[in-house]
């Protein structure tokens, strides 16, 4: 086990983090095998730096930043997917949204439809439980555009979801 | 009740993180105290984002995932480990042109690091979107109750023509934009003149330090969270003012006349 004073070792690092890093990667990738290739590049690049680590405590967001930018890199490559406008997103009802249970599944079915620029806040949200403003500046966007992005994946997730499971009443 | 459903939730869906003390936003919370559909819709979104935190988190680990990036990171650090892709042969030309181009792969090393020396001593320019942020966390500190007293005190020299008839400075500070210690500019919690008892901050900053500066010519009213600013180029300075929503008017009547 690492302490304070030193950095990780790689099968340190790898046995620690690798389920989050797996769990975050499927939930960007939609696709077990991408998710799978994103973890492996993001332990292979994170062993090259593993000396430089100074703060253990900080390990967990080093590794999802790589994850982060491995992730847009492989998005740059396999761009084309059509883009879906979360404009005009009618909420669903209180007794559909009360009545739907998340499917794992569904879920990523829905996470799979939403643009890159919105799953990526919804992910540091909710993995992470980053603030506006640290989500904001991993991101390099502007606080207004990240909080407006995280309401409109949301309203867009709830309504997906609710939808998937139509309130009987 | 002065504001309408469609707004409360609105407001509370990107706010319940860090509940503001804005007025828009204890609007909002009143709103929701009134209106039994309100903190329905907001109890069933709160027990939706509670699901979706558990289902985020439900993804099956492969069997031998640890296992496989192991041996790929293992793999890597072996040193002598045989290499997938052969070594590239070396090099075989005459040994004067080596000896050229040895000299001039050096000289370019040693621009390139002069270069990049004096890029690191350059004034970085800040973008006004960072500003603004700034200025709204600030304009937060003071609507707790806090003071400016974490900045350091502010002893340079700013003009700030313009700005006597319209705000009344309570407490100016030292702003360091770049982390290098020393003021890049100022840091002003202020009065309305023509609102007693309003509060707001005002960042005045060299135009020459703000990504952008030139598009701010006419003024700039930004009426969206965490809180409305105007910004606005007077002569040499960007000068970034962020108060509560009531307020707003004020500044953009300052701002039309400063940009003019």
């Amino acid at each position: 086990m690492a302490d304070e004073s030193t950095a990780p070792t790689a099968a340190e690092l790898v046995h620690q983090h690798y389920e989050l890093v797996y769990r975050v990667a499927y939930r960007l990738s939609g696709s077990a095998a991408d998710a799978e290739d994103l973890t492996q590049q993001v332990f292979l690049s994170a062993c090259r730096a593993s000396e430089q680590v100074r703060n253990p405590a900080a390990v967990r967001s080093w590794l999802l930043t790589i994850l982060r930018n491995a992730f847009t890199r492989f998005r740059t490559r396999s761009q084309g997917r059509p883009w879906l406008s979360l404009e005009n997103q009618a909420e669903p009802a209180v007794a559909a949204l009360e009545q739907s249970e998340v499917d794992p599944e569904e879920l990523q079915a829905a996470l799979n439809e939403l643009p890159a620029e919105f799953r990526e806040p919804v992910i540091l949200f909710y993995f992470e439980s980053l603030s506006y403003r640290e989500i904001a500046e991993r991101l390099d966007a502007p606080i207004g555009t990240v909080m407006s992005r995280l309401s409109r994946a949301k309203s867009f997730l709830r309504k997906r979801l609710a939808s998937a499971h139509p309130a009987s009443t | 009740m002065a504001m309408d459903c469609n707004s409360a939730q609105r407001i509370l869906d990107v706010t319940v993180q860090h509940l503001r003390r804005d007025r828009e936003t204890q609007s909002a919370l009143a709103h929701m105290r009134q209106c039994a559909d309100c903190r329905s819709v907001w109890q069933a979104r709160q027990r939706f984002d509670d699901d979706l935190l558990v289902a985020l988190d439900d993804v099956e680990i492969p069997v031998g995932l640890e296992a496989r990036l192991l041996a790929a990171v293992k793999a890597v650090a072996r040193p002598n480990a045989p290499q997938a892709v052969p070594p590239a042969p070396l090099a075989t030309g005459r040994p004067r042109v080596r000896g050229w181009m040895a000299a001039a792969a050096t000289l370019f090393l040693a621009v390139a690091a002069w270069q990049a020396v004096a890029w690191q001593m350059r004034p970085r320019q800040v973008a006004l979107e960072d500003l603004r942020v700034r200025a709204a966390e600030l304009l937060e500190q003071v609507s707790r109750g806090d003071d400016l007293s974490a900045l350091p005190a502010f002893d340079g020299a700013f003009r700030v023509d313009g700005l006597s008839g319209w705000l009344q400075s309570v407490d100016a500070r030292g702003l360091d934009l770049d982390g290098r210690k020393g003021h890049d500019g100022l840091a002003a919690m202020v009065q309305l003149s023509q609102s007693p008892g309003s509060k707001a901050i005002v960042l005045i900053v060299p135009a020459s330090r703000v990504a952008g500066a030139s598009r701010l010519a006419a003024g700039d009213a930004v009426r969206y969270a965490p809180a409305p600013h105007v910004a606005v180029r007077s002569g040499d300075y960007v000068y970034i003012c962020c108060t509560t929503p009531a307020h707003l008017p004020v500044l953009e009547r300052w701002a039309a006349g400063a940009a003019a």
